[in-house]
């Protein structure tokens, strides 16, 4: 089994965005189990097992995915395209968390498949607050489609 | 020579003393200062012609040695202008008419009966050479003028044929003669057959085919019927006009090309502009997101130290910190939102107004808790617009009035639209704080221009610059009324249409 049900996966290129991340979940939810790759290429390869990450215990697949647009690599956008090519991980819930607002980028990101889609809040306490809400809606109210291994 | 010139010195001829002092006695009557020099043969009268210091010449008829017939040829040899009075004893009604018709401007007899009549034949003699003179200047001078100008003078018959031709218009046609010209006078000037007794006097424009070569010629020809011992005849002035045809199509072109260049400047104004939003909206864009880790780092910054006792010197630099870069979060957000209104496409729909302020009243409800306001929302005239940014418009200005009324216990906000011919004009009225008519004018709608009485509000100032903007991009224009601790009025207008509307 390599799916537990609630760790996430962040896909973010910014230390400091991940700093802030880490620091709003762990007001949430002390112990949250958040799993970090730092570009687009590394985010695929993660999601496919590819392998280190085949080690599904200590790399599990997400129940929720956080997702940047602005990735070194393969983008944010493009990630998103090849999930939702694969069999099974096109179910998985993806939250786009991101800088840009532009209209053209939330349509795009939509038409692809994305569940929802953030923008990053300028004071940290409105980050919290956004997380807590995440926190609360994605992964203790939603309910979860099937999502077992890949290998 | 002016018409008064007097009379200065006489030519006198004449053989005989005595018939010498008889003049000279009758002269003087008249003329008292003038010098009277006196030839008695031809040596003296050659002599006197060669210094020719006289103005007017009195010779006998019978001389030993000549006639008066002879000198007078003699003097018209010299100067065929020179005034010239016979004066003598011997005449028959041949020898005058001879005379006259050789020149001789009069004739008087010697006897007792007729001398008298000399003084005034010299003073009529006299003016009429001096008016004749004139004449003669005149003419000179106008010919003169006509040339100069390259003014073409002609005389002709109602039917065409050329009476009179000056030298002036035989150079401007090309002609050498005025038989020349005949030809093309009659063809190209002459008058057209119409009724005489229509019109007196016109105006026309003639264009000539160029010469040797040369560009085409426009002459301009005037013509007044005027009526000469009876007869109407056609006297005319022509004129090129050719350099002011070339100039005013040269200006023409001008204006054109100044048209086309200042159409041309425009676009690159225009696009100048959008370059410059582009602009803009980049950098916001770029400077949100160091600004927002500053605010982040800031706020964890303050969690960590929160626990730890701290002076109140280091705990009040954390606060401001915090306090100003939560404010530059806001700027930027705004300043994003504002470019973002001047960069999008305007989707132009019917737009009920009443259904916008409600749903933008409502939006507001969160505000309104705890707050005493009396609302008067009149029905609006509907209006054509992007919704969305009509929305922001009523957001902004409502969301104004609730603001800047909180001081009061009631606060009265009402809401009017009316239709005029050129536009629809909407107002938000408050009983708030209101502002100084004199400050505003300068600064009301500014980007994040705050006025002195609203700084201790909550706000960046971004609010009306988006309305003013919103509102502009749809042709209208925005203005406000207002006075300290009165309120204030804010309107704005947008163009007029034909909209029914059910959204």
């Amino acid at each position: 089994m390599g799916f537990n049900g609630y760790s996430i996966l962040l896909i973010e290129d910014d230390s400091n965005d991940i700093l802030f991340i880490q620091r709003a979940f762990r007001q949430v939810d002390g112990d949250y189990p958040i799993h970090i790759v730092k570009d687009g290429d590394e985010a695929v390869d993660y999601l496919s097992g590819k392998e280190k990450y085949a080690d599904r215990d200590s790399y599990p697949l997400p129940a929720l995915v956080l997702l940047d647009l602005k990735l070194p690599r393969r983008s944010g956008i493009e990630v998103l395209s090849w999930m939702r090519q694969q069999p099974v991980l096109r179910r998985t819930p993806v939250v786009v968390l991101t800088s840009s607002q532009e209209s053209t980028d939330v349509n795009r990101t939509y038409d692809v498949g994305v569940s929802s889609y953030l923008v990053k809040p300028v004071s940290f306490d409105a980050l919290a607050t956004m997380i807590a809400a995440m926190d609360a809606y994605w992964l203790k109210l939603n309910e979860y489609p099937t999502l077992s291994t890949m290998n | 020579m002016e018409l008064t010139r007097s009379l200065e010195r006489i030519l006198l001829v004449d053989d005989n003393p005595n018939d010498r002092l008889l003049a000279i006695r009758e002269i003087k009557q008249e003329f008292p200062d003038v010098e009277i020099q006196e030839a008695v043969d031809w040596e003296q009268v050659h002599g006197a012609f060669e210094t020719d210091a006289f103005d007017l010449m009195i010779t006998d008829y019978e001389l030993n040695w000549a006639t008066g017939i002879e000198i007078l040829h003699a003097l018209k040899d010299h100067d065929s202008d020179r005034p010239v009075i016979m004066f003598t004893d011997s005449g028959t009604q041949e020898i005058a008419v001879e005379a006259m018709k050789a020149g001789l401007d009069d004739y008087v007899l010697k006897s007792p009966k007729h001398r008298i009549r000399l003084r005034q034949a010299i003073r009529s003699v006299w003016e009429n050479a001096l008016i004749r003179r004139r004449a003669e200047e005149l003419e000179f001078r106008l010919q003169f003028l006509l040339n100069e100008l390259g003014v073409g003078v002609f005389r002709a018959t109602l039917d065409g044929k050329l009476i009179e031709a000056s030298d002036g218009l035989l150079n401007l046609l090309g002609f050498s003669s005025p038989a020349e010209s005949q030809p093309f006078f009659e063809q190209e000037l002459a008058w057209e057959k119409s009724d005489p007794s229509e019109q007196q006097q016109w105006h026309r424009e003639i264009k000539l085919e160029g010469i040797n070569g040369d560009g085409p010629r426009w002459l301009q020809v005037s013509e007044t019927i005027i009526q000469l011992d009876g007869q109407s005849v056609v006297d005319g002035l022509v004129s090129d006009v050719t350099q002011q045809k070339e100039t005013a199509a040269r200006l023409e072109s001008l204006n054109q090309t100044l048209e086309a260049r200042v159409n041309e400047r425009t676009e690159r104004l225009e696009q100048l502009n959008h370059e410059l939003e582009a602009f803009a909206f980049s950098v916001s864009h770029e400077l949100r997101a160091p600004i927002r880790q500053v605010s982040g780092f800031v706020d964890l910054l303050r969690s960590e130290l929160q626990p730890i006792a701290l002076d109140e010197e280091p705990r009040h630099y954390i606060h401001q910190i915090s306090k100003l870069t939560s404010r530059s979060g806001r700027m930027i957000d705004d300043l994003l939102q504002f470019s973002r209104t001047g960069r999008a496409d305007l989707q132009y729909t019917a737009v009920n107004m009443d259904k916008l302020v409600q749903e933008v009243k409502r939006q507001l409800s969160s505000q309104l808790k705890g707050r005493r306001i009396h609302w008067q929302i009149e029905p609006l005239p509907p209006a054509e617009g992007d919704r969305n940014l009509l929305r922001q418009v009523w957001q902004n200005l409502i969301e104004n009035a609730v603001k800047y009324t909180s001081v009061r216990e009631q606060a009265d906000i009402a809401v009017s639209g009316t239709r005029g011919a050129e536009e629809i004009i909407y107002s938000v009225r408050d009983n708030g704080i209101g502002f100084d008519m004199e400050d505003a004018n300068r600064h009301l709608f500014g980007v994040f221009e705050r006025l002195s009485n609203a700084r201790e509000h909550e706000g960046t100032g971004i609010g009306l610059a988006n309305v003013q903007k919103i509102v502009s991009r749809h042709g209208g224009r925005c203005w406000a009324d207002g006075e300290i601790d009165s309120g204030a009025t804010f309107y704005f207008s947008l163009p007029p249409s034909d909209v029914e509307t059910t959204a």
